[in-house]
């Protein structure tokens, strides 16, 4: 796991929870903790501090996982803002992952193995995508996308009809973006 | 540590300081981190990105130099581009030289072909002059283009086709060979793109390279045209060429070759020249051209004997050169052939005409020195003969008078006053033939070349007479000369000497049908008529005829039917010439075999 994602998870737990809460992830997980983005860090590290993250907020790790994704979106479309100006919808931003962000991930972080994403797009309304990966994040993913609805002002419905998690071959997604109407 | 060291009381506020202060580095410290982080980050990228270049360079160029043909390398950039900057449609054009415009070429990628198809077919009707729309920019500019935003672009004419097709960025770049555009290539994106300045360079590297391979095609196109020009060149040239290898195998055989030796050059190519079908003095060949490959000089041959596509024998001049230094190994020697078969004749036709200049003038002196003697011969004669009538009239008074006893035979004097006149009269009748005989040649030898009043009729008897010792044994003689024929304007020499052949043919013709047929005589007759525009004379037997197998080739030089030494093959070609080239007339031949043949001189009413 690319020393990024570590980063991200260290922002957010230290922004919403503070600084001695990650130190004390860390030494619950046991591990060393010196990350940086370009490093490649095992994966188990990330399911350790997961896990340590879980027993102390009371939740299951899916949910912190996604929960991190979500606030993740945001601290990425800081970092790397041009991979977010050219869409105006999750939907299309979510479309380039295969041939945009992901290439552009590979060129940053020698070694990375960002996920390949499935696509149906032929309905306009609900967009399919399947997702396949040795580290079953599919909760990361999850929260990713919705982190990029919020971005986009948008209101997102996923459905995941399969789940590595839950012994299918793959995870499926069903992905529904509307536009978020103004309360007024 | 010793520098922060603070007395005990004031602990609580020093610890408060001192962790405000340790937060603060941490703070740097994680800036700093995050910097360092980003600037790798970016050098990573950078590093990526020239490594892709680099490679997307080295492919292209790689395409470049393997392509076949233009195309080929078009085709193959295309994808390479399309793949490197995932756009999804690309597309080349080439600058028509007549033009100037770029017109379309049928290589595209297409990562969609149904998706894409409006947009291509749009662009397919189109032609850009430089200046006009994304590629007629790249022309006009002679540099690469981006278009960020296609469909809102002014110049643009495929804005439509574009909005369908969903693409929304362009960029594109000029081919060149030297500093001239030839070639502008093309590709589209759905995403709106933002130019890359150092990508853009690149291109215009590729397009330097896609260059090289137009430039390859041209001079390849250049020499296979030079190529072919050389060969239609050395094709029509009259002048046999052939070319050998150090082994003797033919490696060229000309239009000329193939003519005279009537072989076409895949048969001959590939062979050995002395293991050809060649109907030539081959030995002749030999010896020259291992004279020529060891001495390395040239050597001719001045007559070498071949046979004709008819048959018949010709005369070539054959120079037989030396490959040299700097020539492949695949022509060893060059035979240069130039067929002389015509001055040939031509020179034989000479020494005839001279032959025949040189007895007409030995005739006319003949014939002049003759005319005198002959006429106080022939008037002698008549003297004589005159003097003997009178003898015998004295004679025939007195002989019975004469008295008895005198030696005189009676009976052989009577006979003598009978034979003498008969005798007298015979010798002049044939001193008289002589003299006609005599004025004929006069006639005849009448210096040749001016066309003068000739007239046709006298000229029939003349020849007639003079030819009389080659048909009188055979043939009897019918003339039915036109009483008021037209003078004609001619060489009357010349015409004589055609009327005789035809006589004397005539004459031999007859004489081997009598010998077939088993009878005695035939019959010639030469008959004068007029036309309004032409004096004719024919000369008709009833000879054989002429066999249709020969009925073409009786005018050419050299041809007879005739056994050996009878006939030179030149009197048939020698008529014709002089009837048709020197008189702008006709000969004319009507044969049917087994009942005989008529000649018709025509010339030209003047």
């Amino acid at each position: 796991m690319k020393g990024i994602i570590f980063n991200l998870v260290e922002e957010i737990v230290t922004r919403e929870l503070g600084d001695g809460t990650w130190d004390a992830l860390l030494e619950a997980a046991k591990v060393d903790g010196a990350y940086t983005s370009l490093g490649n860090y095992p994966d188990e590290e990330l399911a350790g501090i997961v896990t340590a993250a879980a027993q102390a907020l009371g939740k299951t790790p899916a949910e912190i996982v996604a929960w991190t994704g979500r606030l993740a979106l945001p601290l990425l479309a800081q970092r790397y803002p041009q991979f977010f100006e050219r869409h105006e919808s999750a939907r299309s931003f979510i479309l380039s992952l295969n041939h945009i962000i992901h290439p552009e991930v590979r060129k940053v972080y020698p070694g990375a193995t960002p996920p390949d994403f499935e696509f149906d797009a032929s309905s306009p309304e609900r967009l399919l995508m399947t997702y396949r990966s040795h580290r079953k994040l599919c909760a990361f993913a999850r929260g990713l996308m919705q982190g990029s609805a919020d971005h986009y002002d948008e209101d997102i419905v996923i459905e995941e009809t399969e789940c590595m998690q839950r012994g299918h071959e793959a995870c499926r997604f069903s992905i529904a973006v509307t536009k978020r109407v103004a309360v007024a | 540590m010793s520098a922060t060291t603070a007395p005990p009381e004031e602990t609580e506020a020093w610890l408060r300081k001192e962790n405000e202060r340790l937060q603060r580095k941490a703070l740097r410290e994680h800036a700093a981190r995050l910097e360092a982080e980003v600037i790798a980050e970016n050098t990573l990228r950078e590093i990526y990105e020239d490594q892709r270049r680099l490679k997307l360079l080295q492919q292209c160029a790689a395409a470049a130099n393997e392509a076949t043909d233009t195309e080929d390398a078009f085709i193959t950039v295309l994808k390479l581009v399309c793949e490197y900057s995932q756009w999804p449609v690309g597309h080349a054009y080439l600058v028509d030289e007549a033009t100037g415009d770029l017109v379309s070429t049928q290589c595209w990628h297409l990562r969609s072909p149904e998706r894409y198809e409006p947009f291509r077919s749009c662009t397919m009707a189109l032609r850009f002059k430089a200046g006009t729309g994304l590629p007629g920019t790249v022309l006009a500019n002679r540099r690469a283009e981006f278009a960020p935003n296609i469909t809102a672009r002014a110049n643009f004419p495929r804005r439509a086709a574009a909005r369908v097709s969903g693409l929304n960025s362009g960029f594109a770049f000029p081919v060149f060979v030297g500093s001239v555009v030839v070639g502008v290539l093309e590709f589209f994106a759905e995403e709106h793109v933002q130019p890359d300045l150092r990508f853009l360079a690149s291109m215009t590297e590729v397009g330097v390279k896609l260059g090289r391979v137009i430039e390859r095609e041209r001079a390849q196109r250049q020499l296979q045209q030079s190529h072919d020009e050389t060969e239609v060149l050395i094709s029509s040239i009259s002048t046999v060429l052939i070319g050998l290898d150090t082994e003797g195998v033919v490696t060229r055989w000309n239009s000329a070759a193939e003519h005279c030796f009537s072989l076409a050059a895949r048969h001959a190519l590939g062979e050995r020249l002395g293991d050809l079908p060649l109907d030539w003095d081959w030995s002749a060949v030999q010896k020259a051209l291992t004279r020529c490959t060891n001495q390395r000089v040239p050597v001719a041959i001045d007559d070498l004997r071949y046979a004709r596509e008819d048959g018949k024998p010709g005369y070539l001049h054959l120079m037989v050169n030396p490959g040299w230094a700097g020539m492949t190994r695949q022509l060893d020697a060059v035979l240069v052939g130039v067929d002389i078969t015509q001055r040939r004749q031509l020179e034989q036709k000479l020494q005839q005409v001279q032959r025949l200049e040189a007895i007409g003038e030995l005739a006319a002196g003949v014939a002049h020195e003759l005319n005198t003697p002959i006429q106080f011969i022939t008037d002698n004669l008549r003297f004589v003969g005159d003097s003997i009538a009178e003898v015998n009239k004295a004679l025939a008074l007195v002989l019975p008078h004469a008295p008895h006893g005198l030696a005189i035979d009676k009976e052989e004097i009577a006979y003598l006053s009978g034979e003498l006149p008969r005798a007298i009269q015979q010798s002049i009748d044939g001193a008289e033939r002589v003299a006609a005989i005599v004025r004929a040649m006069k006639h005849h030898s009448h210096p040749g070349g001016d066309h003068i009043p000739v007239d046709l009729n006298v000229l029939a008897e003349s020849s007639i007479t003079i030819a009389s010792n080659e048909w009188k044994y055979v043939a009897e003689m019918e003339t039915q000369l036109c009483p008021n024929l037209p003078v004609a304007h001619c060489d009357g020499g010349a015409i004589g000497q055609v009327i005789i052949n035809l006589i004397v043919n005539a004459a031999h013709a007859i004489a081997d049908e009598n010998t077939r047929r088993g009878r005695p005589r035939g019959r010639i007759c030469v008959r004068t008529f007029a036309s309004s525009t032409r004096i004719c004379l024919s000369v008709n037997d009833d000879g054989g005829g002429i066999p249709d197998a020969v009925r073409d080739r009786i005018f050419d030089p050299f041809f007879t039917t005739k056994e050996v030494g009878k006939g030179t093959g030149q009197g048939l070609f020698i008529a014709h010439s002089t009837i048709v080239d020197k008189h702008r007339g006709a000969l004319r031949v009507a044969t049917t075999p087994g009942e005989g043949t008529t000649f018709t001189i025509e010339l030209p009413q003047t």
